[in-house]
């Protein structure tokens, strides 16, 4: 669908601004993915009213008052384990571009064992989690 | 890194081991979760055995510190196992209703993750590479001195422990980005040959090379970075102070050598002459330092810490005289501090073990009063403390004494007379204090009932290290010829055959006495 629209945009007589047509669309995605979440949360959703669920950052921090509170551990446990993603996101990304890019002068081992070293990464990103799990991260109460 | 994958088979093993000891942590039955020991003493046994069979496997030339890094991992698994052994009933849970919530599967996780660090260090070509592995060490070890044991002193010395090591990464950090500004590459190979290249060592270089010294000086605990030890090791729970003594230093004196292996060992002239003269203020400075403020302790604990400082001194004079001798292979300043470094883990570490094993107040005995007497009721405990004080002494027909002669010899001979002497007054000035706990335990009356630790394995790796001590004090010539090899290796100065290099151990454990091991150096060295 990219590729049909860029073509379409290039041929056409705002010739100029054809590169910019990707981050268009980058930006009616993000648009509907955010409108689309509210959207959907508050059709599909339970519907809950209360003092809690009517402030912002529901079921998190107080937005007023003293910043100098003592947050609850939890957020932090759920913080690290986002940081597990985080960190699995920041290595793939340029793993696939060298694996893209056989021809790039980073790509020093062959498809096999280039594939394999990311197996047993994301394998020890698992591990974490599940160490994660079994510890009862997850478990808000 | 630049070596075959089949060369990091004993970190792989470890640091598996981790994994799968991380994830029975979170079970549910305390049954399971008694494994991890057993899990945690095979891997490393296997380790240990995978490190010695690459250390007699040829390399060639494709790995030039072979032996250099046979030692390290041997070193890590070695002692990593009496460390096991000694903490077998770890963490300590104070109430004993509770012993099902404790850590134990993450403790053992978190040690074969650090001593994997340590194994892997003498391997990392790259600043990059050493920085990970210097943390590898480190991280695990916060986690451990403030899980240890659930007391606020635990607390304290773990947060105390993670700040300052903090600061200690990023100043040995920042001095790695000095000397990536010097040659524009973090790869060994690179910097080596910009050392090698420019005929004054450039001050922004020498900058770096004195940040990186500071800043992993935390990690030895040598003076001017001293001043956590005494209360992280006596607040921690003391299989935790046992692996702290031997876990990162072994780590830092391994990186040291390795930041001075790129400098090319030519740092006597010029501007370049800071760096070896930090090095001698320092340890002369960690020695004294170290050895007077022992004298006033009467926690154990606190003493060994100092000691620990002074001992760090002992090994910063083989560092500092170096490869400055060109001739003789015995004198060689890097092989001394090398014997030193695992003759000082493996009595350290048999002290440690003891006093586990007498259970005290809190969890071990921890002061003078609390092993009072104890000869009369365990005979076999007091004697391996006994054999351990001694050796940390540097008595004759015990390792200690071979190590401290071997860097009174260093210093002698590269012409630091001044140092060798310094050396030799503080062996006598800590006589002292380790003479007070030999008294203690066998002269004077028992002041509190004693109670001793169950697992029998606590005993084990106790007498193991006071064995040890002995039998390498008697027949050094396995650990003598190791980090003679892994000196001259990494000092270059004897030119290696390596048709013959790396099979050095098997070559080493053949040899029955010292004098011929002696006759081949010499013999190589023509």
């Amino acid at each position: 669908m990219v590729n049909v629209l860029t073509t379409a945009l290039a041929t056409s007589h705002i010739e100029f601004y054809s590169g910019w047509a990707l981050l268009g669309i980058l930006f009616l995605i993000g648009l509907a993915f955010g409108i689309g979440n509210v959207v959907l949360s508050h059709t599909l959703g339970p519907a809950r009213k209360g003092l809690v669920k009517d402030s912002t950052y529901e079921s998190g921090v107080d937005p007023l008052g003293s910043t100098r509170e003592r947050f609850n551990v939890r957020f932090y446990l759920v913080a690290m384990i986002f940081l597990v993603f985080d960190v699995e996101v920041l290595f793939i990304i340029p793993w696939l571009y060298v694996f893209n890019n056989q021809r790039h002068p980073w790509v020093v081992l062959p498809l096999g064992a280039l594939f394999a070293s990311i197996l047993i990464f994301t394998l020890i990103l698992l591990v974490a989690y599940v160490y994660a799990w079994g510890k009862g991260v997850f478990q808000w109460d | 890194m630049n070596i075959p994958l089949n060369h990091l088979c004993p970190e792989i093993i470890m640091i598996v081991a981790a994994c799968i000891v991380a994830l029975l942590g979170a079970a549910k039955s305390d049954s399971v979760r008694r494994s991890a020991q057993w899990i945690s003493l095979i891997s490393l046994i296997l380790a240990f055995i995978a490190g010695w069979r690459i250390g007699t496997v040829d390399a060639g030339p494709a790995w030039p510190l072979a032996s250099f890094c046979t030692y390290d991992t041997l070193l890590a698994s070695g002692v990593g196992i009496l460390l096991v052994l000694l903490s077998w009933d770890m963490p300590f849970a104070l109430d004993p209703a509770k012993s099902d919530q404790t850590f134990r599967g993450e403790y053992f996780a978190m040690m074969l993750v650090s001593l994997a660090g340590v194994s892997m260090m003498a391997k990392v070509d790259n600043l990059i590479w050493l920085f990970i592995a210097l943390e590898l060490v480190s991280i695990p070890t916060y986690i451990m001195v403030a899980t240890g044991r659930g007391n606020p002193a635990a607390q304290e010395a773990g947060i105390k422990y993670f700040f300052l090591g903090s600061l200690s990464a990023a100043i040995y950090l920042f001095g790695f980005s000095y000397l990536y500004g010097f040659c524009g590459s973090t790869d060994f190979s690179k910097i080596a040959g910009a050392f090698a290249g420019s005929s004054q060592v450039p001050y922004v270089a020498i900058i770096g090379l004195l940040m990186v010294i500071i800043g992993i000086a935390y990690k030895i605990a040598a003076v001017p970075l001293h001043y956590y030890a005494p209360d992280v090791y006596q607040g921690t729970a003391t299989p935790v102070t046992a692996f702290l003594s031997f876990a990162p230093k072994a780590a830092g004196f391994i990186a040291l050598i390795l930041v001075f292996n790129l400098t090319g060992w030519k740092l006597s002239h010029g501007a370049a002459r800071a760096v070896p003269d930090l090095l001698m203020v320092m340890a002369v400075l960690s020695m004294t330092i170290g050895n007077v403020l022992a004298l006033l302790q009467r926690n154990i604990k606190r003493m060994l810490a100092y000691s620990s400082i002074s001992h760090s001194g002992y090994m910063l004079v083989g560092l500092a005289v170096g490869p400055l001798l060109l001739s003789h292979s015995t004198t060689n300043g890097i092989s001394a501090m090398l014997f030193y470094l695992g003759a000082y883990s493996i009595m350290t570490v048999g002290a440690f073990a003891v006093l586990v094993y007498l259970q005290g107040k809190l969890d071990a005995a921890e002061d003078l009063d609390d092993i009072a007497g104890i000869a009369s009721e365990h005979p076999l405990a007091a004697a391996c403390m006994a054999v351990c004080m001694l050796s940390l002494i540097g008595m004759p027909f015990t390792v200690g004494f071979l190590g401290k002669l071997f860097i009174v010899q260093a210093a002698f001979s590269s012409g630091h007379g001044v140092l060798a002497v310094i050396v030799m007054i503080n062996a006598a000035i800590a006589a002292a204090y380790y003479l007070s706990i030999i008294t203690s335990m066998y002269l004077r009356d028992p002041w509190t009932p004693f109670s001793v630790r169950r697992p029998g394995t606590i005993q084990f790796s106790a007498a193991i290290a006071a064995a040890l001590v002995i039998l390498l004090g008697l027949f050094p010539s396995v650990l003598m010829s190791m980090s003679q090899y892994s000196g001259s290796e990494v000092t270059k100065m004897v030119a290696m055959d390596h048709s013959h290099g790396a099979a050095l151990i098997k070559t080493a454990s053949t040899l029955s006495a010292d004098k011929n091991v002696e006759m081949r150096l010499a013999v190589r060295a023509h």
